[in-house]
């Protein structure tokens, strides 16, 4: 039996195994297939060789090269803007803030996250599910790479972007947001109604980028579909309209000290109860992207193993599903009825022991999002009674 | 090259000692090898250094869990940046087009030898660029001075098809840089 193309180019290396190189020596077919290969070996060899650096000073020495890394940890650990929206902390960001926040999260990571939720296509939510993720099983410093301010720079383009405007009552949050906004009537405290205008953005899709992000991430395993370089995702988000019912801690007027809208730890006030209404955001996107592989990908991002991945992926319509993950630790979901359809309940208690729910469901193309403190009975009630 | 890298729990403790024995033993021997990779990959200094703090840092920061074969590792993660960079090919002309005028208006001994040789560069980078990106990283690698078992684990491949693989970098190399030079 004679060489194999690598076995005859592993002979020009030596690494040849002795039955192998005992063969070669005998064997004149042999040696005439390995002329071939080695004219293209050296070929190769003398092409690379005249890449090497003519001198030693094109390349920074290991001294300069170490005080300018020392620079680059220092910069990197201070600057980092998105370690906090991605800290390991086990406190479930994504509940209690709100759909408006979640919307907003996945917005700011359209890279690894919008992609993969559901945004290809032609989507408009219909369902939300919930997929448990485990955030020990996320990169580390998730959410910390630098690529990501690439990619916003160069890829993403965010216009609409506005502060709330208060409304005085229903009708006029209705009038601005183009829904029929309804309001709960079993629930206690000042009511405030403000409407965020409709915001849209466009993300062109450059796979380098986010292969560089999935490198930084440590998650080359996982692939980016193919035919999606280069198109433009055009995500629409209609007007949101929110209802908040005693003191939310989030208006300008009322921020408590220290605030930050970037700190989950901050961000989350249990004190109120919040109702965010909107029409489906829209997203279109070239036709032909395979969703299912889409979202796989978004899962294994999230944190999920690729066998679980490709289970769920191909159990879940992608193109009408909103896809939250939430969390393994202090949190609960289960499905609920509720306004005449089912909705997803996500039931939290915090470390303080205090509980805390967001209950989504979308009726007639409305989405609706109710957080606020208390357990199932009080969200159901609550929006049971919508108006 | 079994190595650990020892995170001190304290961040400012870790900051204030810079890194760690391993850390430092690791970037000592590696340094000079990732510029160069870069450097020939790219032919612009100050982006294969930018890129070679991009690989420590990326040690740094989150090293690989399995800690076999750091030096492979660093290599192919500098490798697929470099690579990435080549391929964007935004200003790669340019900078062959800065060495030229460089050469031809600088005293070196042979300026017109020196134009042919940013070429050459030129043409093996657009080979390089339009390759798959694995055998791209295979064939820089095993020109580095990698063994077969250095680039198996570095790709994540058993040994012994290095040498198929290898075989088919180069296949694949002669065939696009042929086509370049013709």
């Amino acid at each position: 039996m004679h060489l194999n193309d690598g076995q005859l180019r592993a002979s020009l290396d030596h690494e040849l195994r002795e039955q192998e190189a005992l063969h070669l020596r005998t064997c004149t077919i042999c040696q005439e297939r390995l002329v071939e290969i080695s004219e293209r070996s050296t070929l190769t060899s003398q092409s690379l060789s005249i890449l090497d650096p003519h001198t030693d000073s094109m390349t920074a020495s290991a001294s300069i090269g170490r005080a300018r890394l020392n620079e680059t940890i220092n910069q990197k650990e201070s600057q980092n803007m998105f370690k906090k929206m991605f800290s390991r902390s086990t406190r479930p960001v994504w509940v209690g803030i709100g759909f408006v926040a979640l919307l907003a999260f996945a917005m700011a990571f359209a890279p690894v996250r919008a992609i993969a939720n559901s945004f290809l296509g032609l989507f408009r939510v219909e369902q939300v599910t919930v997929v448990r993720v485990n955030p020990e099983n996320l990169p580390q410093d998730f959410g910390a790479s630098q690529n990501f301010e690439t990619i916003f720079a160069e890829d993403v383009q965010v216009t609409g972007q506005g502060e709330p405007q208060t409304v005085a009552d229903v009708q006029e949050a209705s009038q601005l947001a183009s829904i029929p906004v309804r309001l709960p009537t079993e629930v206690s405290g000042a009511l405030t109604l403000a409407v965020k205008s409709p915001m849209q953005m466009t993300f062109n899709v450059n796979t380098t980028h986010i292969q560089a992000i999935l490198e930084e991430l440590g998650r080359t395993d996982i692939k980016i579909p193919e035919g999606i370089d280069g198109a433009t995702v055009t995500a629409d988000l209609p007007a949101i309209v929110a209802a908040t019912y005693g003191d939310c801690g989030v208006s300008p007027e009322t921020r408590p000290e220290g605030y930050d809208p970037d700190d989950p730890d901050t961000f989350i006030d249990t004190r109120c109860v919040s109702l965010i209404q909107m029409a489906g955001p829209t997203i279109t996107a070239p036709p032909g992207v395979d969703l299912q592989q889409i979202g796989q990908a978004y899962l294994e991002i999230m944190g999920m193993d690729t066998k679980d991945a490709v289970r769920f992926s191909k159990n879940i319509d992608w193109s009408t599903t909103l896809v939250l993950p939430l969390p393994i630790g202090n949190s609960e979901y289960s499905e609920v009825s509720v306004d005449g359809v089912t909705g997803t309940l996500i039931r939290v208690t915090d470390d303080r022991g205090i509980s805390s729910y967001t209950l989504l469901w979308v009726a007639n193309d409305i989405v609706y999002a109710l957080s606020g403190n208390g357990g199932a009975s009080t969200a159901l009630a609550i929006a049971n009674s919508l108006k | 090259m079994a190595v650990t890298i020892q995170r001190v729990a304290d961040k400012k403790a870790e900051q204030a000692s810079g890194y760690t024995a391993d850390f430092e033993r690791l970037f000592q021997e590696n340094w000079s090898r990732v510029n160069k990779v870069l450097y020939g990959l790219l032919g612009d200094s100050d982006e294969a250094q930018d890129l070679a703090l991009e690989t420590f840092w990326r040690l740094y920061s989150r090293p690989p869990k399995d800690r076999e074969n750091l030096a492979g590792w660093l290599h192919r993660v500098a490798l697929r940046l470099g690579y990435n960079a080549l391929r964007s090919n935004k200003r790669r002309d340019c900078y062959e087009l800065e060495a030229g005028k460089f050469f031809l208006n600088s005293n070196v001994n042979d300026p017109s030898k020196e134009v042919e040789l940013s070429e050459q560069r030129r043409r093996v980078r657009f080979a390089l660029a339009r390759m798959k990106p694995r055998s791209a990283e295979i064939l820089i690698l095993r020109h580095s001075g990698f063994s077969y078992a250095e680039i198996g684990a570095a790709i994540g491949a058993p040994a012994t098809s290095v040498g198929t693989l290898l075989a088919r970098a180069e296949k694949e190399f002669e065939k696009r840089f042929l086509k370049e030079r013709d």
